[in-house]
């Protein structure tokens, strides 16, 4: 996506390719078919799995402080070097100060997909110092080449065919043209091994961190991600602060949800969970282990109204039931954080004032809060951000009846076969600015939004 | 202020003094048999198998590398290629999980990580009383050293939504029950 003043969600939306939403479409469609099935089979209750995912994850924003103290104490214990950052700026020079101390200015840096160091726009801070930054997920690995952004928390290229892979991989050198999917994946496993052998320092996000053992816990399938972290010497990980789990035997529930929700798979393939550095009787792994705890405006976003947003566990599965997602895909959110949990999370991080008009792409559906892990009233504080966005006079215009017809109807068309947010919930919220264009809804009758729009037409 | 002095000054202080219990299931009593049979299948869901003595003999010819107890086990040296050249891998798995066919391996004194994720064939001898039924059963009994649990072949389905294996960990895995 090219830099410079986003456009309006509306504006980007009318450019968006049919090829693109092609591609989007399909994927989303196959991760949510296999969800259900899946969690379906790890828990007998999976309702009940959600609630108790979700006060757990209450238990953690309550006790966030202490918590942390008690992480920051543990993984000491365990050698692991911690470290705080306020801010994407603080963030951003104290990583490249722990770079500078690990290796000269030039050496290779091998980077595991993560949102946190793409939020706080890592990658370009250590390349204008002279580092070699290498993204390895196969994914990113495109985007680094193509100059793109991911547009899917999960799976970042969803936006791409193998079409345009292939000309991106044949373009870099990498091997003869082919559209093969298998033969792209070998292609760049191929590159890429050359990279990890030399790299002097791993890069990652992690995916829990858990308070009592000191113990950091990353997910993935590729393999990547545990190279990343175990060939280089020096192994930093970033990780935003609320990313915490009281204790190792929380984690079966919340990796079968995240596994489950994320892709349908019963279970990620690699739950890589990192001790500390390489003991002394040990053959291999990081002699250096740091962790950085990021604030960059969870703090604000935890004593505000959208607190319940901090519980998100990353899984993607709200983007991928969202009918607007799957029609305008990630980009069009102009943010990292893109879908149902973008809209809250981004202007919740950044101020509504940055990014006025996100909370308006959603037909309010309620998809998104059928398919959580962890219970995130996502539909509700997207109206307390239209709300707080039209207070504050950034938020102009009415909210787009085009698109939220369009996403109704749309949505009823992929039978995401979920239950809605009934209308009479969604009328309770006092919208006067905005909300006038629903003044001749069926306020009281309990009938779902889709319902009644499709009896109508 | 430093950095940490200020986040923990801006945190939220109250807190909720008991956290919410964890649902615990009741353990199904399997066999190990039972449960081999059932690893098994979830293995085999995700493109893994299960394999015997003579099979890892076979797969033994190709260049390898071997850890410390795997070597020991099958009476051979430890060793062998490079780890970056090796073609298999073999490592002796601390625990075998049957609800999700999943291996849990720890680091250990002369263990190498990158045994079980350079190689393109991962060959995981377990001996047969390293079964559990759940994962939570599993996550009880962790090391305390760094760990990782390994669910069947690495894959990727960033291209398309096309699952493919063997991206940049090994995309054949056997599992040996001895
Ligand atoms: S908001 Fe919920 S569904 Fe969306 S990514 Fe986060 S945890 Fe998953």
């Amino acid at each position: 996506m090219p830099k410079g003043k986003k456009p309006s969600v509306e504006a980007f939306a009318r450019g968006v390719t049919a090829e693109t939403t092609k591609s989007v479409r399909a994927a989303s469609k196959s991760k949510t078919e296999s969800r259900i099935p899946t969690l379906e089979i790890a828990f007998h209750d999976v309702e009940g799995a959600r609630t108790q995912a979700a006060q757990i994850k209450e238990f953690v924003l309550d006790n966030i402080s202490s918590l942390l103290v008690q992480l920051e104490a543990k993984c000491k214990m365990n050698g692991i070097q911690v470290h705080w950052a306020k801010d994407a700026e603080s963030a951003r020079n104290l990583i490249a100060r722990l770079c500078e101390e690990a290796a000269p200015v030039g050496s290779t840096i091998v980077k595991a997909k993560s949102m946190a160091t793409e939020e706080i726009h890592l990658n370009e801070h250590l390349i204008e110092k002279g580092y070699e930054v290498v993204e390895t997920d196969l994914g990113e690995y495109v985007i680094q080449i193509d100059h793109d952004t991911p547009s899917h928390l999960v799976t970042p290229i969803i936006h791409k065919n193998k079409r345009q892979v292939a000309e991106s991989f044949s373009r870099e050198g990498l091997g003869p043209y082919t559209e093969s999917p298998e033969e792209l994946a070998a292609q760049a496993r191929r590159h890429l091994r050359d990279r990890f052998k030399e790299a002097k320092i791993g890069i990652s996000g992690i995916n829990f961190a858990i308070a009592q053992s000191g113990r950091l816990v990353l997910v993935e399938n590729e393999g990547n991600n545990r190279l990343s972290t175990t060939a280089p010497d020096t192994h930093i990980a970033v990780m935003g602060l609320e990313k915490i789990l009281p204790s190792e035997g929380d984690l079966p529930l919340f990796l079968r949800l995240l596994a489950g929700s994320a892709t349908g798979q019963r279970m990620t393939v690699y739950v890589h969970m990192i001790s500390g550095p390489r003991r002394k009787d040990e053959n291999d792994g990081p002699s250096n282990v740091h962790l950085v705890i990021l604030d960059n405006g969870r703090t604000k976003v935890l004593n505000g109204p959208y607190r319940e947003i901090l519980r998100c566990i990353r899984c993607g599965a709200c983007l991928n039931v969202c009918p607007v997602y799957r029609q305008v895909s990630g980009h069009a959110y102009g943010h990292v954080y893109s879908g149902p949990l973008g809209a809250v999370l981004a202007p919740a991080l950044e101020g509504v004032e940055q990014l006025p008009d996100v909370a308006k792409a959603s037909t309010l559906c309620g998809s998104c809060e059928e398919v959580c892990p962890v219970k995130i009233p996502i539909p509700r504080m997207l109206l307390q951000l239209r709300e707080e966005a039209v207070r504050k006079g950034v938020l102009k215009e009415p909210i787009p009846w085009s698109m939220f017809v369009f996403g109704a109807t749309s949505g009823l068309r992929w039978r995401t076969g979920l239950k809605l947010l009934p209308m009479s919930k969604m009328a309770q919220h006092p919208m006067k600015n905005g909300w006038t264009e629903f003044r001749d809804l069926p306020e009281k009758q309990g009938r779902d939004f889709r319902k009644w729009w499709n009896g109508r037409s | 202020m430093e950095d940490r002095e200020l986040i923990l000054s801006l945190l939220p202080k109250a807190g909720r003094k008991s956290r919410p219990p964890l649902a615990q299931p009741p353990l199904p009593r399997h066999s190990a048999d039972e449960l081999w049979a059932e690893f098994g299948i979830r293995l085999a869901e995700l493109g893994g198998r299960i394999g015997t003595r003579e099979d890892a003999e076979v797969i033994l010819a190709r260049p390898h590398i071997l850890d410390h107890e795997s070597a020991e086990i099958l009476g051979l040296h430890s060793g062998g290629e490079p780890i970056w050249d090796a073609e298999v891998g073999v490592t002796t798995a601390d625990l075998a999980i049957a609800e999700t066919g999943s291996l849990i391996l720890a680091t250990g004194p002369h263990r190498t990580r990158l045994v079980s994720l350079c190689p393109v064939l991962h060959l995981v001898l377990v001996p047969k009383d390293r079964i559990v039924a759940t994962m939570a059963e599993a996550f009880t009994r962790l090391s305390d050293r760094t760990t990782v649990m390994i669910t069947g072949p690495s894959r990727t389905a960033d291209i398309e939504g096309i699952l493919v294996r063997g991206v940049h960990g090994p995309g054949d895995i056997v599992v040996v029950p001895l």
